[in-house]
């Protein structure tokens, strides 16, 4: 009970609180021959990120700048754009932007002051928190299941 | 400390699994019915702690808690981890699923190491085990951070470089995970020794 009270604590004093680097997001916008995009981690924190650009097969390298921005002109359109951002740590996010449509936008700005989906992306919601800790129960219930079955039969041989 | 997909190269991959197959089938001969439902708490601990976020200066640090998946769970931190970031992996995308075999060893394997070179310590009354909780809280934090540094340099990442900023990151977590692991390690030598022989 008193592991449970802990625990209770823990997430309590979790909330609100910013996070720490899960993963990261990236956000991109092509027109024309210029990219735009954005990197962020999961609590919308920009993220300084190495950024690949695979277009049509040719590969480009930029990185972000301190708001987690970035934007590359490629020196032709291209229909298929590959963007890899690497901010370090094991972190790492690809988006793919096709186009039958290239060289139209593909994804629309958000309006100043609208949020753009990474930071949508805020964390876990307590529904996805709770469901895997009813599959932890699941499955160990089921492990206790399967061992407390062997286990009883040679503790209690039949008669 | 979670990689995600595509960052390492397939040797590294299918080496972390073959050795997270291999921890999971010593952890799972390891669980006896009584210690299951501890493990199942356990892993439901660590799970949850990931998305508690301390705040902590100006950042903020989550538990890792293997250290103390270690110290009672021993070989059963493997399964344990398992389940916890293989969850975490499809319901959060933390880390992912190819890598998943790759961040459970890192995250069991230096808490059995530490776990049982902190043996000798724990059955020195309850100083011990204080001690010993906050070696093994800490060190294996520790350890799983310099197993993320090392498989990033088979990527190309400087190990040097990649250890000192990921240890740098994690001094905080380590600090507070030892004074977790240390009270509660000596709370159970007070209350149940059994569960830390």
């Amino acid at each position: 009970m008193r592991f449970f009270f802990l625990l209770g604590l823990l997430l309590w004093l979790g909330l609100g609180a910013s996070s720490w680097a899960h993963r990261i997001y990236v956000f991109a916008n092509y027109e024309g021959k210029e990219i735009q995009g954005e990197v962020y981690f999961n609590d919308g924190r920009p993220a300084k990120a190495q950024i690949e650009i695979e277009a049509d097969g040719e590969v480009f390298k930029t990185e972000t700048n301190t708001q987690g921005k970035f934007t590359f002109t490629l020196p032709h359109p291209a229909h298929r754009i590959k963007i890899s951002a690497y901010a370090g740590m094991g972190h790492k996010a690809t988006v793919v932007i096709k186009g039958q449509n290239a060289g139209k936008p593909v994804s629309k700005q958000p309006a100043p002051g609208q949020q753009t989906p990474a930071q949508q992306a805020l964390g876990p919601s307590w529904r996805d928190i709770f469901c895997g800790l009813g599959y932890i129960v699941g499955v160990f219930g089921f492990l206790a299941y399967l061992k407390a079955r062997t286990y009883g039969s040679k503790k209690r041989p039949e008669n | 400390m979670h990689i995600s997909e595509g960052v390492l190269n397939p040797p590294v991959l299918l080496l972390g699994g073959i050795f997270t197959a291999l921890g999971t089938a010593v952890g799972l001969k390891y669980l006896t019915p009584e210690a299951i439902p501890r493990a199942a708490l356990l892993t439901a601990a660590a799970f949850v702690a990931s998305l508690v976020h301390i705040p902590l200066g100006p950042s903020s640090v989550h538990l890792v808690l293997n250290g103390l998946l270690g110290l009672i769970l021993r070989w059963g931190a493997f399964p344990s981890f398992l389940v916890c970031l293989f969850l975490q992996a499809i319901l959060f995308q933390f880390g992912g699923l190819t890598t998943l075999g790759v961040n459970t060893f890192n995250m069991a394997f230096p808490a059995v190491v530490m776990a049982y070179l902190a043996r000798p310590l724990l059955n020195k009354g309850t100083r011990g085990a204080l001690v010993a909780g906050f070696l093994v809280g800490s060190l294996a934090v520790f350890g799983a951070g310099l197993l993320v540094a090392l498989e990033l340099s088979f990527t190309g990442e400087n190990f040097r470089t990649a250890a000192r900023l990921i240890l740098a990151a994690h001094l905080p977590v380590a600090a507070l995970e030892g004074v977790i692991c240390a009270f509660i390690c000596s709370y159970l030598k007070r209350i149940r020794p059994e569960i830390l022989r």
